[in-house]
């Protein structure tokens, strides 16, 4: 009696962002996740969630300067805000801060245009999608925040945003950052941390929104 | 990404490097994503986030700060001095430029770099070192001194700072130490006072680092971005 394998082996490449463990024990990082939907709800693409690739030094400077408790009346730090000025920075209530309000686009998640490769010193968006409903304009919502969850192996909190297209027509959404506040007496100062490229960009068509799940992740 | 490397380095009581052990960090624990949370959600007083402590207590915490010019908030914290010297906290409610209102204390020993003789496999929900060595010259016990956070570098694509701390073996005897931690600070306001607790972000297995009777064991995070 002879017996037929029928199981057909077969070796398939998984891009990187379809693993489902995105980071490697030790890292901390976040993962984005990015979904469009429709004006009844359908969901018209989803990418992710996949790696995000690019804190930028204004998050390390900002954990310094709050794990050390960088005092306000002798500030040892300077950090480069997104206007380009190098700014002294105490610890505070509102460092990290990033509950944008809608519209707001100084704090939180913010979108754009540019696709140049991140670097570590990026300190602003390369070209920011302003808020609104004229052209090339979307319209930020305000941010929100899933609370902090853990398995096994990982820990992470969701800060989320959506941005609709009521322009006119299509936008590609090629670059997403985070910014995040800072503080010296009695001035609110903006920072981003995070700052990512989305290969191939992600179209929003006219009528339709994006929401944009920046999950901050700790894997052990 | 984030990452961290752990150096262990032992040395003589006249200064000699004994030993040393330089690898990865692999374990910022739960209480890291929530105390990272806290600020970035801007956590209100009113509804606060509830976490464990390193007493295993379900602790209050928030973002919240006064009304003034001075917004203070010690959450995060992890430099501190060494010993039991008192480490200050502010719970957000520190109106004025001087340090006379409504800080809370801990010493300087329970913030920080931490060192323990557990063994116990780490999890992400780990709330406390497995067996924490206490401060003191009495057997058992090490010398803490203080916290040190130095050496922030930033040289595209990488940028990293050091946090450190001296652990003195004045006890008589040897210790192994098997584990070591960074325990770091939260804080709830409250309108006349407030309240600072001390919660676990960190720990790792070490394989045991024997420290000898007079000896000095350094550990050193490394926290490291590259882009």
């Amino acid at each position: 009696m002879t017996h037929e394998i029928k199981a057909k082996s077969a070796l398939k490449v998984i891009e990187p962002e379809k693993v489902k463990t995105l980071l490697m024990p030790g890292e901390v990082g976040a993962t984005i996740e990015l979904i469009v939907k429709d004006k009844d709800g359908k969901i018209t693409d989803h990418r992710g969630p996949m790696r995000s690739r690019s804190f930028v030094r204004q998050f390390l400077e900002l954990l310094w300067v709050q794990t050390l408790q960088v005092n306000e009346l002798l500030p040892t730090v300077s950090v480069r805000d997104t206007s380009n000025t190098l700014r002294d920075l105490g610890e505070s209530g509102f460092t990290f801060a990033c509950e944008g309000g809608a519209g707001i686009v100084t704090k939180g998640v913010i979108v754009g245009t540019g696709n140049t490769a991140p670097t570590i010193n990026d300190y602003t968006i390369e070209t920011l999608i302003a808020h609104g409903v004229g052209g090339g304009q979307l319209q930020y919502g305000a941010v929100a925040f899933g609370a902090p969850a853990s398995d096994a192996t990982t820990s992470r909190f969701t800060i989320t945003r959506d941005f609709a297209n009521g322009s006119g027509g299509a936008i590609t959404v090629n670059e997403i950052a985070l910014y995040s506040e800072g503080f010296l007496y009695n001035t609110h100062l903006y920072f981003m941390t995070i700052r990512d490229v989305i290969g191939g960009g992600i179209a929003i068509p006219n009528g339709q929104t994006l929401t944009v799940n920046y999950q901050p992740q700790a894997a052990i | 990404m984030l990452t961290a490397r752990l150096v262990l380095e032992r040395f003589s009581k006249d200064g000699r490097l004994l030993e040393k052990r330089d690898r990865p960090s692999r374990s910022f624990l739960f209480q890291f994503i929530e105390l990272l949370y806290v600020a970035h959600a801007q956590i209100a007083s009113g509804a606060p986030y509830s976490m464990m402590d390193i007493t295993s207590a379900a602790r209050d915490v928030d973002s919240q700060t006064s009304s003034g010019a001075h917004y203070t908030k010690g959450t995060l914290r992890i430099g501190a001095p060494g010993g039991g010297s008192e480490t200050i906290f502010s719970p957000g409610n520190r109106p004025t430029a001087t340090l006379d209102y409504s800080l809370r204390g801990h010493p300087g020993d329970f913030v920080g770099i931490q060192a323990g003789t557990g063994v116990g496999v780490v999890t992400p929900t780990d709330v406390a070192m497995g067996t924490r060595i206490a401060h003191g010259e009495a057997a058992g016990e090490l010398e803490y001194g203080g916290c040190e956070l130095v050496r922030m570098t930033i040289a595209d694509p990488n940028g990293q700072f050091t946090i450190r701390r001296y652990f003195t073996n004045n006890s008589g005897g040897g210790i192994t130490v098997q584990e070591v931690g960074i325990y770091a600070g939260g804080t709830k306001y409250l309108a006349a006072n407030g309240y600072a607790y001390i919660f676990a972000i960190a720990r790792d297995l070490t394989g045991g680092v024997a420290v000898a009777d007079m000896e000095l064991l350094r550990v050193t995070y490394v926290v490291q971005i590259t882009v």
